[in-house]
């Protein structure tokens, strides 16, 4: 595993990722008025920040495969008795074992401070680790459309901003007018949000919640087939 | 021979014709603005509410909105002004091309800056129309409108600019742009994350920052807020802080000759 434990310790080294990934989920479950009460979106606007920041982190993560492709690491790879597979595999793993670990830290801390129920926690815990694989994987196949740094921060920050809106994670899709409540479906944040929603309203993983896992799931293959196919030199 | 509207031509179709710059700088703006008030609007009716009876505060949302984001991108727009100057002339082997030509460095700044200022009120033209357009949002009195956007528009420029000057790298510079700006919006209460009622909270989101001042001297010059005085005072102080700045770029420009 030399390359998952390079890859993560390069993912540390970078100011923003450390940032985003080890620091930003603690100190928002940390901020009490974020979770405690209702807002327009899902609860006070915790989850939804902490949506916004593993779909961020994500795609910080996994930046390190797009500048290996710029500087030519991924041409020496090839030289090197390592199968291009376990190289993707060990890198998407270095992005996804972090979050995940925060995210089961996050659920924890909120059984604890703010008197989660079992149920809510494993179904945070589930729906944010399913997000988080199919983020990296969306992440991996947005870079592999890249040949350059140029356009891919900025492009994926509009489908960020926008998916946000979209996905539901801000009001709920009911709320848009006619095939606008539909457009985010192609986003892997709907259905966590309408998972999570799910189980806020009836404190039960039920039929929508496991939907949105699968749906998630699904996803998450399909990006990883996608960005797997396409050359990555 | 003045060579200022050649050199204003070519960084403005520069600014113009960058995909990147139109998907982020108005597009964005313009998806967000779109979105949030849908949204409200949406969330207002699913709650039983009505929206013909709720008129006045339906509007009164919508231009808090319009209002917020107008002024917000107006800040993150300085970043197009920045990254010309470290493209152009402080990283690159356009810097050294230029200081060899008979154009004065001055020149070749002022087209840059007077270019990404145009860009600039050209999205606040954008939003304003196409708000105004499909929602009722009441900017109230437009001189006062147009002050404030002139002023906001002049003092992400002088931002931008100061944020070059006093940051080596353009990465690092990027970086500085984007934290101030969504630190102001964080510190405006607009970034999901409340910052409590408290004395202190309420004076940082209403006075502490560039954009709080400028989104609620719009509000305090319409119907919304209806305090003109308020407005007044909210625009002298966004003017000292745009005197200031630009002091500052004045003195760190000089600061180097090349």
């Amino acid at each position: 595993m030399t390359i998952f434990r390079f890859a993560l310790l390069r993912g540390i080294r970078s100011p923003l990722t450390l940032l985003f990934t080890y620091i930003l989920p603690i100190v928002i479950i940390l901020i009490r008025p974020m979770w405690i009460g209702e807002g327009l979106g899902l609860g006070a606007g915790g989850f939804t920040f902490l949506f916004m920041v593993t779909m961020l982190s994500a795609y910080l993560m996994s930046l390190s495969i797009l500048t290996d492709k710029i500087d030519g690491t991924v041409l020496r790879i090839l030289a090197a008795p390592i199968p291009m597979w376990r190289y993707l595999a060990e890198n998407l793993l270095s992005c996804a074992v972090p979050l995940v670990v925060q995210m089961a830290i996050v659920s924890v801390l909120g059984h604890v401070l703010y008197d989660w129920s079992l149920t809510l926690s494993i179904a945070v815990f589930l729906c944010y680790t399913v997000l988080t694989l199919a983020s990296v994987a969306m992440a991996f196949a947005w870079h592999c459309l890249f040949k350059g740094k140029e356009g891919n921060a900025t492009g994926f920050s509009l489908v960020l901003f926008l998916g946000t809106f979209l996905s539901g994670l801000v009001f709920p899709t009911e709320v848009f007018p006619g095939l606008l409540q539909y457009v985010g479906t192609i986003f892997p944040a709907y259905w966590a949000s309408r998972g999570l929603r799910d189980v806020l309203a009836t404190g039960a993983m039920s039929g929508d919640y496991w939907l949105g896992i699968a749906a998630m799931l699904l996803f998450a293959v399909a990006f990883l087939l996608y960005g797997g196919k396409r050359r990555i030199v | 021979m003045n060579r200022f509207p050649l050199i204003f031509g070519h960084y403005f179709k520069r600014t113009i014709c960058n995909p990147i710059n139109l998907l982020i700088y108005l597009l964005l703006p313009m998806g967000l603005v779109t979105l949030n008030m849908l949204g409200n609007i949406g969330m207002f009716e699913l709650m039983g509410g009505d929206l013909a009876a709720a008129g006045d505060a339906v509007a009164a949302n919508a231009t808090l909105l319009a209002a917020v984001f107008m002024v917000a991108f107006q800040f993150f727009s300085g970043e197009l002004l920045m990254e010309n100057i470290y493209d152009n002339f402080k990283e690159g082997p356009v810097r050294w091309r230029l200081l060899a030509s008979p154009v004065p460095m001055r020149t070749f700044l002022a087209g840059a800056v007077v270019a990404n200022w145009v860009f600039n009120l050209l999205q606040a033209l954008l939003i304003f129309t196409v708000v105004g357009l499909l929602f009722d949002v009441r900017w109230g009195n437009p001189l006062m409108f147009a002050s404030v956007i002139l002023t906001v528009s002049i003092l992400s420029q002088l931002i931008g600019a100061l944020v070059s000057q006093v940051v080596p790298k353009r990465k690092a510079g990027t970086v500085t742009i984007n934290v101030f700006c969504f630190g102001m919006m964080f510190l405006s209460g607009f970034l999901f994350i409340p910052l409590g009622d408290s004395a202190i909270a309420t004076f940082i989101t209403s006075y502490g920052t560039p954009l709080a001042l400028a989104y609620r001297a719009i509000l305090y010059a319409g119907p919304v807020l209806d305090d003109m005085g308020q407005a007044l005072f909210n625009l002298s102080i966004l003017g000292g802080i745009t005197l200031v700045t630009a002091i500052l770029v004045f003195i760190f420009g000089r600061r180097r000759t090349s």
